[in-house]
């Protein structure tokens, strides 16, 4: 397929070739990333209206079954929805299980939904570009919604965090035990922290819950001057609260646009997207090197049986990168 | 060669890994098999969807398209599965994507084979298993 035939297709609205054009930025190969960097080019100027949702929460919080609730409410309402889910791929074979979809069987099936599960394919920050580059292809296509899944556990939800509008974070409510093992780090980053499950003989617990975040949320000093993170209670199964979650992220963007935060944010993501290209283009520079990649076996191998320490390793690694820079930099 | 060996030229040449989705069609439960096939696909280094239960013909080749996947799985559990092969071919073809390999396992009777072969399957498993050998020969059908 032709470039053009790319851009033409996800104007479109043609789920096959958004489908493919995905392939292409998810791709390791720099052909298909000189033709998907073209694309989003094009595409970058039918894009920015969307609203852009980042859900993060611990497995078995129930993103997936939420996001079904949650999503098909919003088809309902004619949207078009658009869910993007990262899972982490296997270190020791490198392949993954991606079964989000296993939980969205309704919404998998809507013509105004689109879900796309992708493997995070065991690249450092890999995820960051590729999740920006697919937001901008599902907004170019027409999804005025866009939903990305994190699990809550690593780097993910502050990378998530830094390109999205508005951030959801899930949590469970337990007995008792409601703030251990929670990031201090992820309740700043959200923009509402809603307690799932509460239905049936949880609700009591969901609501006890609730009280102990708000406390937790009162000692931190908000990132916002016009918004406070509230905590809500929902549940994806009686579907209660679903809908209240809707209402404040619209009060939420309502708030953002008048004070002229999101346009701030939007700024904001722009220079987060760039430094983050920059980083991934360094660490890409860096491994394909072949002044590093000659010497970097046998460095390895050296650090590992304590020949050389690890600070000597990385000084000469560094070097050897600068040393043939003008070599791997410039071929191409 | 080896499967891994397979497997790094697979994503040297497409940039990505397999991508597999391992679909249960039908009315009946069959989560167990669909999800020891899916955990043997990932182990092996494939890039594993799973679809969700009682997935029809057009939801399978819907998510297979969406997800851009290389190759479709499921189990015949009920015997239903020429079929299903006839169903998921014309959605696959009603959606230009009939690029798609399907790969069918299960206890499929020999004299079926000649039928599902032709109606668009690329490869038969005898089992609700996959081997190191079925494997391979799967990913022969991209080299």
């Amino acid at each position: 397929m032709q470039t053009q035939e790319y851009i033409d297709g996800v104007l479109a609205k043609n789920r096959r070739i958004v489908a493919k054009t995905i392939t292409l930025i998810e791709s390791s190969l720099p052909s298909h990333q000189d033709i998907a960097k073209t694309i989003v080019d094009a595409l970058l100027p039918h894009t920015g209206k969307a609203v852009r949702i980042g859900i993060t929460g611990v497995p078995g919080v129930g993103k997936s079954t939420y996001i079904e609730s949650f999503g098909l409410q919003l088809v309902k309402q004619s949207h078009r929805v658009a869910v993007l889910a990262v899972d982490p791929s296997s270190s020791k074979s490198g392949g993954s299980i991606m079964g989000d979809k296993t939980r969205m069987e309704r919404l998998s099936l809507e013509q105004q939904a689109f879900i796309r599960p992708s493997p995070s394919g065991g690249t450092l920050g890999g995820v960051t570009r590729r999740t920006r580059e697919t937001m901008i292809v599902c907004e170019a296509a027409g999804f005025d919604i866009i939903i990305v899944e994190t699990v809550g556990v690593g780097q993910s939800e502050t990378t998530v965090a830094s390109m999205v509008d508005f951030f959801l974070v899930l949590m469970l409510a337990g007995a008792g035990d409601e703030l251990q093992g929670i990031k201090k780090g992820v309740l700043e980053l959200a923009d509402t922290i809603a307690i799932n499950k509460a239905d049936g003989n949880n609700i009591e617990h969901a609501r006890k819950a609730k009280i102990e975040y708000e406390k937790a949320l009162n000692l931190l000093t908000p990132s916002s001057k016009i918004w406070s993170p509230p905590v809500l209670t929902c549940s994806a199964v009686t579907l209660d609260g679903i809908d209240e979650i809707w209402q404040t992220i619209l009060d939420h963007r309502k708030k953002l646009e008048s004070s002229g935060e999101l346009a701030d944010k939007r700024r904001k993501q722009a220079l987060d997207w760039m430094w983050a290209l920059v980083e991934e283009g360094l660490i890409d520079r860096f491994y394909k090197n072949p002044g590093v990649g000659k010497s970097l076996p046998n460095i390895v191998k050296s650090v590992e049986k304590g020949i050389t320490g690890p600070t000597v390793a990385a000084h000469k690694l560094l070097y050897l990168h600068d040393l043939c820079f003008s070599e791997s930099d410039y071929e191409g | 060669m080896l499967i891994d060996q397979k497997i790094e030229k697979f994503v040297k040449r497409e940039g990505r890994r397999p991508r597999i989705l391992v679909s249960s069609m039908g009315k009946k439960r069959h989560n167990q098999d669909t999800r020891l096939l899916a955990t043997l696909f990932a182990e092996t280094g494939f890039d594993v969807d799973i679809g969700p239960l009682h997935q029809t013909a057009r939801g399978t080749a819907r998510m297979a398209i969406e997800n851009d996947v290389h190759i479709i799985c499921f189990l015949s559990i009920e015997n239903n599965h020429k079929e299903l092969v006839m169903e998921l071919a014309r959605a696959l073809k009603a959606e230009q994507a009939e690029n798609i390999r399907i790969l069918v396992g299960g206890a499929i009777p020999r004299s079926d084979y000649d039928f599902i072969y032709s109606a668009g399957v690329d490869q038969i498993l005898n089992s609700v298993r996959i081997d190191k050998e079925a494997v391979n020969r799967l990913l022969d059908l991209f080299e």
